[in-house]
């Protein structure tokens, strides 16, 4: 007995009296209370968890359909001009994007993985991450490779001034890039997303590119339309990622719910079954007391 | 033509970004907007997060960036 206090302290105090007396391995009804309480409440919490997300991911798709535009417009410059595809040795500076939160399932790994696949493949490339979540998992092998790192954002719907400041942050304190391509969880559906890749290019590209010509415009306006397309394709990432995680947080919380249910109806089974068992054991010493008189 | 060449390099001389010129040309409109709908789009122009720039694998400190105004 002292042994096993010592091994198990806490299990030992929070057992009561009499557990100790019908104890063979088996729970007491006690404990078996005790988790169905806990179980009760975590599963309260994850459900008001989903419907709260529910409700985000409703205003989050509806500013994601407007987004797209921002993201149409962007496409169609860069279609238009045929920028030729990348020549080995530009510099090439990696945005991934997330959010701080946690409990939404593997939205933030998806957008790790897919930034840790970019950078093993393109040594020479640095990072900027925005969230703490990727932050800290990027972290663990790539610090060196860290520009500047962001955080505090998306826990409501970003903004387009919010982009617009993070694409001059880039371009002020992240130094000079030839191409900058953003890592972010496309939204496909309500249940699933998938780590895209979008990318922009620098006005010396912009005006090296052979359809751009095809655009009149003055000589020093280029510089100003790459800044633009930068913040641009930043609010579609922000924003198309930050619907991916509410739906992402939505299912995993549905999931939860539905393992607590689950947890719920097991522990009340054995609860309903240790309960029987003990009034049984008590009638037999009853009856067996009363027919030895 | 002529009009905007006089007029493009105005903000670039004061050292402002495109971005930044524009996020204050919109500003500006959204100001001018009656009550009801002032506030409404007041919601476009909140700007809140935190930066930190990192020199050799290290992070020196953040910085917070709101809304500066």
């Amino acid at each position: 007995m002292l042994a096993r206090s010592a091994v198990r302290p806490v299990l030992m105090a929070a057992r009561p009296v009499v557990g100790a007396q019908q104890k063979n391995g088996m729970a007491t009804l006690k404990e078996i209370e005790q988790r169905l309480k806990s179980v009760k409440n975590i599963e309260k919490i994850t459900k008001s968890m989903k419907v709260v997300a529910s409700t985000k991911l409703t205003r989050a798709e509806k500013a994601m359909r407007q987004a797209k535009k921002y993201g149409a417009a962007n496409e169609e410059l860069f279609k238009n001009s045929e920028i030729g595809s990348d020549n080995g040795d530009a510099k090439v500076l990696y945005v991934a994007i997330s959010s701080d939160r946690g409990l939404c399932g593997g939205i933030h790994s998806s957008v790790t993985k897919a930034t840790l696949r970019a950078l093993n493949a393109n040594p020479e490339a640095r990072v900027a991450v925005l969230g703490d979540k990727p932050k800290a998992q990027l972290a663990r092998s790539r610090t060196d490779d860290f520009v500047i790192t962001f955080n505090q954002i998306g826990r409501d719907i970003p903004t387009f001034a919010e982009a617009a400041a993070i694409a001059d942050e880039i371009k002020t304190k992240g130094g000079e890039w030839d191409v900058v391509k953003i890592i972010y969880n496309k939204y496909i559906s309500a249940i699933s997303y998938e780590p895209t890749e979008l990318v922009v290019t620098n006005a010396k590209s912009l005006n090296e590119a052979a359809g751009f010509k095809a655009y009149e415009q003055e000589e020093d306006s280029t510089g100003d339309i790459a800044e633009f397309s930068l913040a641009n394709a930043l609010y579609l990432a922000l924003v198309e990622g930050h619907a991916a995680e509410q739906s992402a947080r939505r299912t995993a919380m549905d999931n939860a719910s539905g393992n607590a249910a689950d947890m719920i109806g097991k522990l009340n089974l054995q609860f309903n079954r240790a309960r029987q068992g003990k009034i049984t054991g008590e009638l037999i010493e009853i009856i067996t007391g009363a027919s030895a008189l | 033509m002529s009009a905007t060449k006089a007029a493009a390099p105005f903000w670039r001389a004061a050292g402002m970004t495109y971005i930044g010129y524009s996020k204050m040309c919109a500003d500006m409109v959204r100001s001018c907007l009656k009550e009801p709908y002032k506030s409404e789009a007041a919601e476009f122009e909140k700007v809140h997060f935190s930066r930190a720039k990192w020199v050799d694998g290290k992070q020196p400190k953040t910085t917070i960036c709101e809304d500066d105004k």
